[in-house]
């Protein structure tokens, strides 16, 4: 985008920039072309998306398979709009460790399922997958959103954590839920993949919008 | 501004008992994120948080309140609530050399001259156990905060990695 660096004869060298690293003399127009162009070093943010991914039809499941987990400690997922076929599905999560789905009773998670109902404990020492959302059902008006943190995925010498919190309708239009809830994969490996899918393997999503971001940390 | 979250600095330390995160926060930013991981610590260590005033000494005052609850994996879940305290405490939890924890904290204008709140949630994995927590607290001398100290509450030691960013 700076092609002028040379437009101005005190100007030694063309400028570069690198994230949080600019060197040299930009000129007001290459700044100004550089922001239309969000590309401006110091516009550059530490939460870089990887991925979004929508499901519009019945669809198995949703996988991030190329999660940058050697570029990223770090990992933000968001969604939103959860539909599930079938009355009592929830969105839960998996892992691949090296491409490979990890499916055994083997996460463990601690939550609380907070509806307007009443709060329920949400726990779990050899559970198969991590809980996401509350226990939905096929009303248009019921679909489920959250956002999910994810530590330590490309990391091969630590557990994979997370924490996360989500909201939606419990079962009927007529109780408002969400779910906080920390949960680990409790095995040093890189986690190389994300599956999204309904509590009930065999049942499809029928909606589902997801993002994936890595946190960049600069230096 | 298409951004939203913005790296400000990172510090860790092995097998240490402390860390300081000096000069994080500032008049740029009202909301900070704080990603801990810990791991490797030697007894029960919770790991605890003070405010750095604007000279760099720990804001040691009975001016901590918590309100938490500890959600076991393995058993029943038990509220955590106390006032008075001198630090911002259970931030996050490891017992031995194979424990990890991961910590996420939001403060909330730590740098104006008002409350310091604080949200947090963790996973930790204790032996073989996992604990999530989720808590709220509150500093309330109103100090105009610029950095962090981290310490083990048991003065064990542990690698501790603390990053934080603002929220724009």
């Amino acid at each position: 985008m700076v092609d002028k660096s040379n437009e101005y004869g005190f100007v030694p060298s063309g400028p570069t920039q690198a994230r949080g690293s600019n060197t040299g003399v930009f000129g007001v127009n290459d700044i100004v072309d550089l922001l239309n162009a969000e590309q401006w070093s110091g516009e550059f943010g530490s939460l870089e998306l990887i991925e979004t991914q929508s499901i519009t039809s019945s669809t198995a499941n949703m996988i991030f398979s190329n999660i940058k987990e050697d570029e990223y400690n770090v990992h933000f997922l968001t969604y939103s709009n959860y539909g599930c076929p079938v009355d009592n599905r929830r969105l839960v999560m998996r892992f691949f460790e090296n491409g490979v789905e990890e499916s055994g009773s083997v996460y463990q998670f601690g939550g609380s399922n907070n509806r307007t109902d009443g709060s329920f404990e949400a726990k779990s020492t050899s559970s198969s997958t991590l809980h996401l959302g509350v226990n939905g059902d096929t009303d248009a008006n019921v679909h489920d959103n959250g956002y999910i943190y994810i530590y330590n995925a490309g990391d091969s010498s630590k557990y994979t954590f997370t924490t996360m919190h989500t909201t939606g309708m419990f079962q009927t239009t007529s109780k408002f839920g969400s779910i906080f809830l920390s949960g680990v994969l409790p095995q040093a490996s890189v986690v190389d993949q994300i599956k999204l899918m309904s509590s009930t393997e065999s049942d499809n999503i029928d909606s589902l919008t997801a993002s994936l971001y890595g946190i960049k940390e600069l230096s | 501004m298409s951004v939203s979250l913005e790296f400000i600095k990172s510090a860790s330390g092995s097998s240490v008992s402390s860390l300081s995160v000096t000069n994080c926060f500032s008049a740029e930013y009202d909301v900070y994120q704080l990603q801990v991981n810990y791991n490797n610590g030697s007894g029960n260590n919770n790991l605890s948080i003070r405010l750095l005033d604007s000279g760099g000494s720990q804001v040691s005052t009975s001016t901590y309140d918590l309100a938490g609850l500890d959600m076991n994996s393995w058993t029943s879940f038990s509220e955590v609530r106390s006032t008075g305290n001198t630090a911002f405490i259970n931030t996050a939890q490891v017992a031995d050399s194979n424990d990890n924890s991961i910590g996420n904290t939001y403060f909330f204008n730590p740098n104006l001259a008002s409350y310091t709140f604080i949200t947090n949630q963790q996973a930790n994995v204790t032996s073989t156990d996992f604990r999530g927590r989720k808590m709220i607290q509150v500093e309330k001398s109103t100090t105009q905060a610029t950095g962090l100290y981290l310490f083990t509450n048991n003065s064990g030691t542990a690698n501790i990695k603390a990053t934080v960013y603002g929220v724009k």
